[in-house]
């Protein structure tokens, strides 16, 4: 690898992980987390020399990624339904492993899970402006000034959205109906059936 | 001492109140059953939200993506240096281009949004590929307020048990919307350790209690 291959990386190391993590708020999948971020590396790749003269590398790279997604999704998003998520794991990995976070306890396992799930639809059912906004402060902790940088806009409506976004995110969260106690024993409706059946 | 305002509750968690002002408000909290139930909740909320799990990466595909822009790079620049390289410079060029993954959206272009009508059972498809028979999947609707799954009075979430089948499998759900202007459908399938929601959006169309059936929108593909 030659020097300069060599600089862009030492650059762009230490932000790889915080980018992927936003990728992946921003897309809701790992696999279009990974094509986003490849895509801002194939974009910067030939602007090191501006990129070694940012002061505040992270918010800038996270504003270019962020115009990135901005970018896909409208050329993308002509569908009424949305992917919201898709906790498929990684080969070799515990594909539970990352919706639970207890101590093994099987009932805590489960009512954790539960709660992730929940939380996960309510935060699928913002809107782009809010979820954006409640991601990048309350889920990866990025403070006000640098969401300024990454979204291009005032502190003071920053301040507002948020606060709006988690007042939506209580309301749908007590919106979220009880389950019913034995799904065996509803009488389902709604019919599956494979392809070539009336 | 007032009890906190939900903008005053935001301020404190995030630590723009400080000094006798904090002191106070969380003084209030501790006194003051609701407050202290709602400040309790919020912080809960928070650690929820901040421990939200991210699958890991592959970070081998990051360290290839820069190996690959430089190799374009590379190409670029014999193309500009000497033209003894073009053809070869531009076929490298071509080859690395090939293997950027794309993102393949599995929605078909063109569909419009979903709109039901008042009072009327009118069935919505969403087209569920799979690439193999799976059973034991775990399905899950929530229907927006106003709006009902056919047979199930009253109920914002019907979840239940069955089977894919290899190919295009077909999720039926009558709906019929009572009131309101519709909202977000939110379907979850879950296999194993594999789980995919989706949010549609639903429109109703508001008049009277006689409608002309809106046209059942051709069915949403989405891939397993």
């Amino acid at each position: 690898m030659s020097n300069r291959d060599t600089g862009f990386e030492l650059l762009i190391r230490p932000h790889l992980r915080p980018l992927y993590r936003v990728a992946y708020r921003l897309t809701g999948r790992r696999e279009d987390a990974e094509d986003l971020v490849q895509e801002l590396l194939m974009k910067l790749y030939p602007r090191q020399r501006e990129i070694e003269s940012i002061e505040r590398l992270r918010p800038w790279l996270l504003r270019v990624l962020y115009c990135q997604f901005i970018d896909n999704h409208r050329k993308h998003s002509r569908s009424p339904l949305r992917l919201a998520t898709d906790s498929t794991a990684g080969a070799g990995t515990d594909p539970l492993e990352y919706l639970v976070a207890t101590d093994g306890d099987p009932e805590a396992d489960t009512e954790q899970a539960a709660q992730n799930r929940n939380l996960l639809h309510a935060v699928a059912r913002l809107s782009e402006d809010h979820r954006t906004v409640l991601a990048l402060h309350d889920v990866e902790g990025y403070t006000l000034e640098e969401i300024q940088t990454v979204l291009e806009c005032p502190i003071g409506t920053l301040k507002s959205r948020l606060h709006r976004a988690r007042a939506r995110l209580r309301e749908l969260l007590e919106e979220t109906p009880a389950r019913a106690s034995d799904p065996e024993e509803q009488q389902v409706t709604a019919r599956l059936r494979g392809t070539g059946n009336s | 001492m007032q009890c906190l305002s939900e903008s005053k509750l935001d301020d404190l968690l995030d630590g723009r109140v400080s000094g006798d002002e904090a002191v106070e408000l969380k003084a209030h909290a501790q006194t003051c059953a609701a407050c202290g139930r709602r400040l309790a909740a919020e912080q809960r909320l928070r650690q929820q939200l901040r421990a939200l799990p991210v699958p890991e990466p592959d970070m081998a595909i990051f360290e290839r993506a820069i190996a690959r822009a430089a190799a374009a790079q590379a190409a670029r620049r014999r193309w500009v240096g000497g033209g003894w390289a073009l053809a070869a410079s531009i076929a490298l060029v071509i080859a690395v281009a090939g293997y950027l993954p794309r993102f393949n959206p599995v929605e078909p272009e063109g569909i419009p949004g979903l709109t039901i009508a008042l009072h009327q059972v009118q069935e919505i498809s969403l087209a569920v590929e799979s690439p193999r028979r799976l059973q034991d999947a775990r399905f899950s609707v929530i229907v927006p307020a106003g709006v009902e799954v056919a047979g199930h009075p009253g109920q914002r979430e019907i979840t239940w048990t069955g089977s894919l089948e290899a190919g295009q499998n077909l999720l039926v759900l009558p709906l019929r919307a009572e009131a309101g202007t519709g909202g977000d459908i939110v379907t979850s399938i879950t296999h194993v350790d594999r789980t995919k929601i989706y949010v549609l959006n639903l429109k109703v169309a508001p008049g009277g209690d006689v409608h002309e059936p809106s046209a059942i929108q051709a069915p949403v593909n989405v891939t397993m």
